[in-house]
């Protein structure tokens, strides 16, 4: 039963070649999800018939096959065939307890507020939790945040395992970046775009949320895919000096060359004239924000 | 403590063996890549032998 008040929930499950952990991660959805909630799952080319167990099309479940679209486009996609007023993004090897998207979902009816993540702690390492990212270095690396108190926090960079936004936000802000390719660099680029838009992410320490660190992806990944995506959330959205301060870094990268010729065929250029229509901030306000000196 | 039976996997079967780590770090595979593609008849599989990193994303937290 959905309480009244209680927005409708759909969450967004992006899987590929995720074994037993998909079918986990849903059984745990529906068990810990409101009465009305649905579940979407987008299996973006699995090859191990990890989507094909029964409960993928139970009643409030749903599958979508797609053929190796990557994270973001995956995402949208499921995002634009969900029906709920919040949509939670969940990464297809996640564990959830009791009540974790309640306090999610209070944060979500602040004014200006874009997304709101969980404290995300690994399954082999259960009390070590993270609160949302910086980015430590120029090469754009993601680091680990503490937690500052029991209360929401402001965060530069929350952790898409488990993400949490409103259709309406999803809608004006057009999602995940499209142009990203494959995996990695997506957390990134999608929290610095939605602070330069006048958004606000939210970590929530109330929620917690247990997930699988693996040591390699369970799917091809090349290298020059994840390194252009960190050129492309420079390209987007940096000054030129923090531009050059991000290829230089990334330039010693073997696969540095075959990203750069990425970059060149994108359309990195008209999608950066339109952010920059838009923007209620520049770079050098989020970086004086979050203190972040490199 | 997390006291809530999220503690426990969902379903009852075991969880997956953990996945191998990478054989090579991105120095040695730099190292080997630079060698294939200095060699015209190797150039070719210099970008495999960088795809063969297959990054793993982000890590884990540190431990408080």
């Amino acid at each position: 039963m959905r309480r009244p008040g209680t927005p409708r929930i759909s969450a967004v499950v992006i899987s590929r070649n995720e074994g037993e952990w998909l079918q986990r991660t849903v059984e745990d959805l529906s068990r810990t999800l409101p009465g009305a909630s649905e579940i979407l799952v987008v299996d973006d080319g699995s090859d191990d018939g990890s989507a094909d167990f029964p409960g993928a099309r139970r009643q409030g479940t749903r599958l979508l096959r797609t053929s190796g679209q990557g994270v973001a486009r995956a995402r949208n996609l499921g995002a634009r065939n969900s029906r709920g007023e919040v949509i939670v993004f969940v990464d297809a090897h996640l564990q959830l307890q009791a009540g974790w998207w309640r306090p999610l979902l209070d944060v979500l009816r602040r004014p200006n507020a874009g997304a709101a993540a969980p404290a995300v702690a690994d399954m082999a390492n259960r009390d070590a939790f993270g609160y949302g990212f910086t980015l430590q270095s120029s090469d754009l690396a993601l680091g680990w945040l503490k937690q500052l108190d029991g209360t929401p926090f402001h965060a530069p960079i929350l952790p898409g395992c488990c993400l949490a936004m409103t259709r309406e936000v999803f809608e004006r802000t057009g999602g995940f970046d499209g142009g990203l390719k494959s995996r990695g660099g997506i957390d990134a680029e999608t929290g610095v775009r939605f602070w330069l838009q006048g958004y606000e992410n939210w970590v929530v320490p109330e929620s917690r949320v247990w997930h699988l660190f693996r040591t390699s992806a369970p799917f091809p990944v090349k290298r020059a895919e994840v390194i252009h995506n960190r050129l492309r959330l420079a390209d987007l959205h940096f000054n030129r000096q923090r531009v050059r301060m991000v290829r230089q870094a990334l330039a010693a990268d073997p696969a540095y060359e075959r990203a750069l010729r990425l970059a060149a065929k994108s359309d990195s250029v008209a999608r950066r004239r339109n952010l920059m229509a838009t923007r209620a901030h520049d770079d050098s306000w989020f970086f004086d924000k979050f203190g972040i000196s490199w | 403590m997390p006291t809530s039976d999220s503690d426990k996997p969902p379903g009852a079967k075991p969880p997956s063996p953990a996945p191998k780590k990478p054989k090579f770090s991105i120095q040695e595979l730099t190292a080997i890549n630079a060698a294939l593609q200095a060699n015209p008849a190797t150039k070719n599989l210099a970008e495999r032998v960088i795809d063969a990193l297959n990054d793993p994303g982000v890590s884990p937290p540190p431990a408080n």
